[in-house]
C-alpha cells in the first residue's frame, strides 16, 4: 500500500483554496484540508470537499468521431480539417479552468491559426484589493450573491463582520443578503441607497465586491471609486483575462469550432448557449476531460487530462498565482491537453511552443507583461506570487 | 519486563534519528514496523515548512527518521484517516501517534465499530496544545517581528511559545499574553484537559525529564499490556535505551499536568460563560449557526460522525435547498453527538462560516456529562445515546424493509 497527500489548488471557484488530494495506490481517494493555505486555512466548501470524486466523474477515456470510438491518429487526422477553413471562419472556445500554461498554448494555437478566441464562464476586470484586505475592511458592499459563488471569499466577509465591519448588500434575495446588516433587495444596481453612501464615504477601508461576469455590477462599482474585489467564479478566470482572452462572442462568419470544455462537474450546464449553435457548424471539435452536453454531439471528441493529472499554475481572483500539482497519472487513452494541441498544430501546419510546464510558463512570462518577473520556482511557495499589476 | 503504570526515560539508539526529545517515539515506531508488529505507521511529517505538517502513511522503516520532531501546527486529527482510508484497520495493523484529542477520537470511533482497536498500536504524545498554521505565521510576523519564513523550529516550553530562526535567534512570548489577543493555541486546546493521553498504549512527552537526561530523553509512561510488550521489545531489540526517571522529574511532571488541567478548566469556564446561559445561549448558537453554508466539513471531519445515511441529508428533516439551512441541521448534530464530543476542534477550525461549532458542542458535552456521568474518549464505555451496532442495525432495517428503529406497537 502506497499512500500520500498531494497539495494542490481547488478546481472550482476563483478563491483558489489549497487542498490535499489523498492518493492511494495511484488513485485519488479523498480530499483533506491544507491548513497551511494562506487563502483558506484548510477550510473548504462543499465543492472543494468533493473535488476528488468530481475530478474522476464521467471521464471520457477515448477519442470519438461522429459518436463512434476512434483511435487518436484518426481523431486528430479528422480534426485537422480545421485547416480547410479560412481565417475568421474558425473559433477557438476555451475554458476558464485551464492552467495558465495550457491557456497560453490554446491562445497561441488560435493566433497561429488565425482563429477568433473567446472564453466560456470567464470574466473581465482586475481587483484592487485582496482577500486579507476584505477581512480587514470596515465597510463592505456586496453586489449580488458573491458569498454563495465564492464561499471562502465569503469567509473573509464573515471575518470582517466578526471584527465589526458593516456589510451592505444590493441584489436579489440570497445567502449574502442574509449575512449583510443592511440590505437593498433589487434586481438592478440603479443608484446607491442613501444610507449606503454615507457609510461608504465615512469608511476608512471600504471595499466593493462583485462577480467578474456581472457587467452591470462592474459599471455600478466603477462609479464608487473605492477598492474593488472582482471575483472570478472559475479557478483560472483571472489568469485567462490577464492573457487578454475575453468572454466569447461568436461572429456570424464562424463555420468551425474547437472547444476546450473543462468543467469538473456538470452541476450547471455552462454550454447551453453553445449547444444550439453547434448544429449549424460544419465542424465541431471538443477537447475535454469529462462529459458535457457538448461532448455528446460534437463531431470529434478528444479526451484530455483533468486538473489532478496536470502540473502548472492557476491565478485566483486576487491575481495570486499558485501551483497545481499532479497527483495521479491520466487514465489510459487520455492525453495531456498540451500534447493534443501540439499534435493538432503539426497536422494543420502551424507551430506552437512545446516543453515542460515550467518552460511554457517561462515563455508565457516573457510575453505577457503581468506575469513578467515572477518565476515558476517562486510560485512553489504556499503563498503563491501576485501578478505584477495586483 | 514493564507493565501498565511503569515510567521510564527512554532514548534512541539509532544514530540517524534526531528526535524532539529522546527520539523514543520514532524508534518505537521503527521497531514496530521492522518487527512486523504493524504494517503501516500513520504519523506526521513536515511538508513545505514547519507550518505545513502532513499526515504520512509509512511502510518503509527507513523513511521514519524523516518524521522525527514535534510539529505544533499539526492541528488535524489522525484517527478518522484510519476509518476513511485504511478500512478501519480491519485487516491492516496500524501504529499511530496520538495527541490527547486523537486518542479520544480513536476510542469513540472504536466504540462505534469504525476502527478495530486490536489492530491499532497507539503512541501517545503529551500535548500542551497546537496552533493553527495561518495564525502562527501572522502571530510570528506581527507579535514577534520575525519573518515566519525564517523560523526553523517552534516549541512550547514553560508557558511560552518559542520560535527559533535559521540564524539562531530565539524568541519566546507568554502564551497567556498571546491568547488574550486571540492568538496562540486553538480555542479548543485552551479548554483541553487531556494533557497526558493515558488511553494510548504508551504516553510520551518531555515533561518530567530532569537532571542529566534533560533534553536527551523522552518520558514514557506505559499505559497498556500492548504498550508494555512493544516497549520491552524495542529495548531488547536495541532500538531504545532506558533508565528509571528521576523522582524529582516525576514530581514536576505531576505538577505540570495538574496546572495544565486547571488551566483547561478555567478556559472552559470563561469560554462557556461568554455563551450566556439558557435561552441566551440558545440565541447565541442560533445566531452564529445562521452563517452555515451546509458544506458538511464539520461532519466530514468529526470523529463521532460516521453514519452512512446522515440525518441532516433527509429532506423531511432538513430542507436541502436552503442556505443557510434550517437550525434543524445543527440540532441534529447536537442531538446525535454532543454526549460524545471529544473537543478536537475540527468542526470549528475547518468551518468556512467561522461558526464556533466545537465550543457549542463541548459546552453541551460537559452539561450532559454532569447529567449522565459519561466521559467521552477515556475508555470503551458506551455513551448515553450510542447506537454502537450501526452496521448490524442498518442491515436489520434493510432486511426487514422497515425504517423503524423501534418496533411499531400500533401496527395491526
Ligand atoms: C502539538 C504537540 C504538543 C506537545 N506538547 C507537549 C507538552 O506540552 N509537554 C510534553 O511533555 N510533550 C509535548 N509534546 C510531545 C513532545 O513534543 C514529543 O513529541 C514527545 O516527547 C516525544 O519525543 P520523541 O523525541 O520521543 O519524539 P520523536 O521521536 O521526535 O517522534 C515524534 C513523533 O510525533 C509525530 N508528530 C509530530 N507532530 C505531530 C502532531 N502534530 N500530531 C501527531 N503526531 C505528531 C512525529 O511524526 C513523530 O512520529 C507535544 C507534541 C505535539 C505534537
Ligand atoms: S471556495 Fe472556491 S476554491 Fe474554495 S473550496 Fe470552495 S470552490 Fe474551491
Ligand atoms: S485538543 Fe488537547 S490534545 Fe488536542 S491538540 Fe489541543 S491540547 Fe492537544
Ligand atoms: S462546517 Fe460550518 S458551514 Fe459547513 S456545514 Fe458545518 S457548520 Fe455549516
Ligand atoms: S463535535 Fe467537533 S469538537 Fe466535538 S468531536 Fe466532533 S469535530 Fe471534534
Amino acid at each position: 500500500m502506497q499512500m500520500n497527500y498531494v497539495t494542490t489548488i481547488c478546481p472550482y471557484c476563483g478563491t483558489g483554496c489549497a487542498l490535499n488530494l489523498v492518493v492511494r495506490d495511484g488513485k485519488t481517494v479523498g480530499v483533506a484540508p491544507s491548513n497551511r493555505s494562506p487563502v483558506c486555512s484548510g477550510k473548504l466548501c462543499s465543492r472543494g470537499l468533493r473535488a476528488a470524486q468530481a475530478l474522476d466523474e464521467a471521464r471520457i477515456k477515448q477519442p470519438f468521431v461522429k459518436g463512434e470510438p476512434a483511435d487518436w491518429d484518426a481523431a486528430i487526422g479528422k480534426a485537422a480539417e480545421l485547416k480547410k477553413f479560412a481565417a475568421g471562419e474558425v473559433a477557438v472556445i476555451t475554458s476558464a479552468r485551464l492552467t495558465n500554461e495550457n491557456q497560453f498554448l490554446v491562445q497561441k494555437f488560435a493566433k497561429e491559426l488565425g482563429a477568433v478566441i473567446g472564453v466560456v464562464n470567464g470574466g473581465t476586470g482586475s481587483s484592487t484589493t485582496t482577500l486579507n484586505e476584505i477581512r480587514d475592511a470596515d465597510v463592505i458592499l456586496a453586489l449580488g450573491d458573491v458569498m454563495k459563488a465564492l464561499p471562502l471569499t465569503g469567509n473573509k466577509i464573515l471575518l470582517a463582520k466578526e471584527k465589526g465591519a458593516r456589510i451592505l448588500y444590493i441584489g436579489p434575495q440570497s445567502y449574502t443578503a442574509v449575512q449583510a446588516d443592511t440590505v437593498e433587495i433589487s434586481d438592478e444596481f440603479a443608484e446607491l441607497p442613501p444610507g449606503f453612501s454615507t457609510l461608504l464615504k465615512n469608511a476608512a477601508r471600504p471595499v466593493v465586491v462583485y462577480l467578474a461576469n456581472d457587467a452591470a455590477a462592474a459599471a455600478f462599482a466603477a462609479g464608487l471609486k473605492i477598492n474593488a474585489a472582482v471575483l472570478y467564479d472559475t479557478n483560472n478566470g483571472r489568469g485567462t483575462a490577464a492573457m487578454g482572452i475575453t468572454p466569447l462572442s461568436l461572429p456570424e462568419t464562424v463555420k468551425a469550432a474547437f472547444i476546450i470544455a473543462e468543467t469538473p462537474e456538470m452541476e450547471k450546464d455552462i454550454y447551453a448557449d453553445l449547444l444550439e449553435k453547434l448544429d449549424s457548424l460544419e465542424l465541431s471539435i471538443v477537447a475535454a476531460s469529462s462529459e458535457t452536453s457538448l461532448s455528446g454531439i460534437a463531431d470529434i471528441v478528444l479526451p484530455v487530462s483533468a486538473l489532478h493529472e496536470s502540473e502548472g499554475t492557476v491565478t485566483n481572483w486576487e491575481g495570486r498565482i499558485q501551483k497545481i500539482k499532479q497527483a495521479v497519472a491520466s487514465p489510459d487513452g487520455v492525453k495531456p491537453l498540451a500534447d493534443v494541441l501540439v499534435d493538432l498544430a503539426g497536422k494543420v501546419g502551424i507551430s506552437i511552443p512545446t516543453g515542460t510546464p515550467e518552460e511554457i510558463y517561462t515563455a508565457l512570462a516573457a510575453e505577457v507583461p503581468v506575469f513578467a518577473e515572477v518565476s515558476y520556482e517562486q510560485i512553489t511557495k504556499p503563498e503563491g506570487v501576485y501578478l505584477r499589476e495586483a | 519486563m514493564s507493565e501498565k503504570g511503569d515510567m521510564f526515560y527512554a532514548w534512541t539508539k539509532f544514530d540517524d534519528i534526531k528526535g524532539e526529545c529522546g527520539g523514543a517515539v520514532i524508534s518505537l515506531l521503527k521497531y514496530a514496523l521492522e518487527a512486523k508488529i504493524v504494517d503501516v505507521v500513520l504519523t506526521v511529517r513536515k511538508g513545505y515548512d514547519v507550518y505545513d505538517p502532513l499526515p504520512v502513511f509509512i511502510t518503509d522503516p527507513a523513511e521514519l527518521a524523516s518524521c522525527a520532531g514535534s510539529l505544533h501546527c499539526g492541528t488535524f486529527l489522525l484517527p478518522k484517516l484510519i476509518k476513511k482510508y485504511l478500512n478501519g484497520a480491519k485487516d491492516l495493523k496500524v501504529a499511530i501517534t496520538v495527541k490527547g484529542c486523537d486518542a479520544k477520537a480513536l476510542y469513540e470511533l472504536a466504540k462505534r465499530q469504525q476502527i478495530n482497536m486490536d489492530n491499532v498500536l497507539s503512541i501517545g504524545l503529551n500535548c500542551g496544545g497546537s496552533v493553527s498554521p495561518t495564525v502562527a505565521r501572522e502571530m510570528i510576523a506581527e507579535k514577534y517581528g520575525i519573518d515566519p519564513d525564517d523560523v526553523v523550529k517552534e516549541e512550547i516550553d514553560k508557558g511560552q511559545f518559542i520560535v527559533m530562526t535559521k540564524d539562531g535567534q530565539h524568541k519566546g512570548i507568554k502564551i497567556d499574553e498571546l491568547e488574550e489577543e486571540g492568538l496562540g493555541r486553538r480555542a479548543n486546546c485552551q479548554r483541553c484537559e487531556t494533557k497526558i493521553p493515558r488511553q494510548a498504549d504508551l504516553a510520551c512527552g518531555n515533561w518530567g525529564v530532569f537532571g542529566e537526561k534533560a533534553g536527551k530523553a523522552t518520558f514514557v509512561e506505559v499505559c497498556s499490556p500492548k504498550g508494555a510488550a512493544v516497549f520491552d521489545g524495542a529495548v531488547s531489540a536495541g532500538a531504545i535505551d532506558v533508565c528509571s526517571p528521576d523522582p524529582k522529574g516525576l514530581e514536576i511532571r505531576g505538577k505540570i499536568e495538574s496546572v495544565m488541567v486547571k488551566m483547561g478548566k478555567k478556559a472552559q469556564k470563561s469560554q462557556f460563560a461568554a455563551l450566556g446561559e439558557g435561552t441566551e445561549r440558545l440565541a447565541t448558537i442560533m445566531r452564529d449557526s445562521s452563517r452555515c453554508i451546509a458544506c458538511r466539513a464539520c461532519i466530514e471531519n468529526c470523529p463521532i460522525c460516521y453514519c452512512v445515511e446522515c440525518s441532516t441529508l433527509k429532506p423531511h428533516l432538513v430542507d436541502q435547498t436552503k442556505t443557510p439551512p434550517d437550525f434543524m441541521f445543527h440540532l441534529i448534530r447536537f442531538a446525535h453527538i454532543a454526549d460524545s464530543c471529544v473537543n478536537c476542534g475540527q468542526c470549528q477550525e475547518l468551518c468556512p462560516a467561522e461558526i464556533p461549532n466545537a465550543l457549542f458542542m463541548h459546552a453541551q458535552q460537559v452539561e450532559l456529562e454532569k447529567m449522565f456521568g459519561h466521559t467521552p474518549g477515556i475508555d470503551m464505555s458506551l455513551p448515553v445515546l450510542a447506537f454502537a451496532e450501526e452496521r448490524d442495525e442498518r442491515q436489520r432495517l434493510n432486511d426487514t424493509g422497515s425504517d423503524m428503529i423501534f418496533e411499531n406497537v400500533f401496527k395491526e
